[in-house]
């Protein structure tokens, strides 16, 4: 039966999307594929990229090829993750067909977001059941911060992936890899404390109160869930423009961080796939609150990482329900 | 799984792919994206203005001098606006308007 969906699932996202097949370059597109930047850069396998695949049609095949890439890593880490089959194959579903990466599918430009959650994804999963040991959670890393520099983001949710999910490594190689990643953070920082001054001048920063700021970027998280939450019930377009909400929505955004920490601290021991998903999606979320400027207007791309947090969460709560189902059906039974 | 999930499951399957079918027709050309984004944030100055000028580039000269006004009446106004959004939308719109005027006025010469 569950092939049957996936058939009827993957006929409906390739109609779905089939129209942008015939779209041109839209906003930013000429000028991310005139960026040149040199190879070893953040970004620069992205910029590489452009190189090769370079018109409006192959770039359209290349973001469906990796967010068709992306859910089948998904597809694979969510049963480690949350103990279920058939729960991961639907949240693989739910994550091809999810109208939230509309833009990361219509928009040439959102290469960039897809090329590191492949690696992102690569790099989670080489966590959890250490195929390729160290060298290849090395390597996902680099390719992460070389697709897009978020992809440093990956430094963070290496550790969050190993504390929730520690069986398959050694104690000694979970140090190794903390030092490891200490290390990178530490040549990271040395290397692009240039790249980090020139976002320190931008006007954004300098000409709005830091709070102020963190409450856009928080609107911004919420936006997210908003997202995620009407695509079941209402149209994409239940939108709003997140740079000007009054002052009580962005406070009730900080609460909704602040909660997601809470719970996925308070949940850590009792449902540990929920407390990972959050704790996923609010350390994915926070690089956009420390470095993004609000100036990016169209931005549902760069959500595409943070959003595996709510589906994490979602897989974890269905899998919770079929197991209830089960225990009960095997008390009547007896 | 009882049937009832599957059901709910597949309606919110169908009801995500035909979002995404319509959402993805937003990304057709400049002109349909900054459409949506002007209707979805009607007060927003850079989507206004962004507008705009995808209406200048399909010669619709008279329904972008109204969206460059009305961006920079917004950034005038709205004062819930982040002070670069102001101060950009200002600017901009001005310059965009000043720049039309003189677009029109050497096709008129023409």
């Amino acid at each position: 039966m569950i092939r049957t969906i996936w058939v009827g699932v993957i006929v409906g996202f390739l109609w779905a999307i089939a129209p942008s097949l015939t779209h041109e370059w839209v906003y930013e597109d000429y000028a991310t594929m005139a960026q040149v930047l040199p190879l070893w850069m953040p970004r620069g396998l992205s910029a590489w990229t452009w190189q090769v695949v370079n018109t409006p049609l192959a770039s359209h095949l290349f973001n469906l090829t990796l967010h068709v890439l992306c859910t089948f890593l998904l597809v694979r880490i969510l049963p480690i993750v949350i103990g279920s089959s058939l729960v991961a194959q639907i949240a693989g579903m739910i994550w091809l067909t999810l109208p939230l990466h509309t833009q990361a599918l219509g928009y040439a430009s959102a290469r960039a977001d897809l090329l590191m959650a492949v690696f992102v994804l690569a790099g989670v999963w080489v966590a959890l059941t250490r195929t390729g040991g160290l060298l290849a959670l090395v390597a996902c890393v680099v390719c992460s911060v070389w697709a897009k520099e978020f992809g440093a983001v990956l430094l963070v949710l290496i550790p969050l992936t190993l504390a929730a999910y520690p069986s398959q490594w050694t104690h000694a190689q979970r140090w190794h890899i903390a030092y490891g990643i200490l290390l990178a953070i530490f040549l990271g920082v040395l290397a692009y404390q240039g790249d980090i001054q020139t976002i320190g001048r931008t006007a954004t920063i300098g000409t709005m109160p830091m709070a102020d700021w963190a409450a856009l970027q928080a609107t911004a998280a919420m936006r997210l869930v908003s997202m995620m939450a009407f695509s079941i019930i209402g149209p994409l377009t239940v939108d709003f423009d997140y740079d000007a909400v009054p002052g009580l929505v962005r406070l009730v955004s900080l609460g909704l961080l602040v909660t997601c920490s809470a719970l996925a601290w308070h949940l850590r021991h009792l449902r540990r796939a929920v407390s990972y998903g959050l704790a996923f999606f609010v350390l994915a979320v926070l690089p956009r609150l420390f470095v993004q400027t609000p100036k990016s207007y169209l931005n549902e791309s760069q959500f595409y990482v943070p959003a595996i947090g709510p589906i994490i969460v979602v897989a974890s709560l269905l899998s919770l329900y079929e197991r209830h189902r089960q225990t009960d059906h095997h008390a009547r039974v007896q | 799984m009882p049937p009832g999930v599957w059901i709910v499951l597949s309606l919110w399957l169908c009801s995500q792919v035909w979002q995404t079918h319509q959402a993805i027709q937003v990304w057709a050309s400049d002109l349909t994206l900054w459409q949506h984004a002007a209707v979805a944030s009607p007060g927003k100055p850079r989507a206004l203005l962004n507008y705009g000028v995808a209406l200048v580039k399909v010669g619709r000269y008279a329904d972008a001098r109204e969206m460059f006004t009305r961006a920079e009446k917004s950034a005038t106004l709205r004062e819930n606006l982040p002070a670069w959004d102001r101060t950009e939308g200002q600017q901009i719109a001005v310059s965009n308007l000043a720049t039309l005027t003189q677009l029109e006025t050497d096709l008129r010469r023409r």
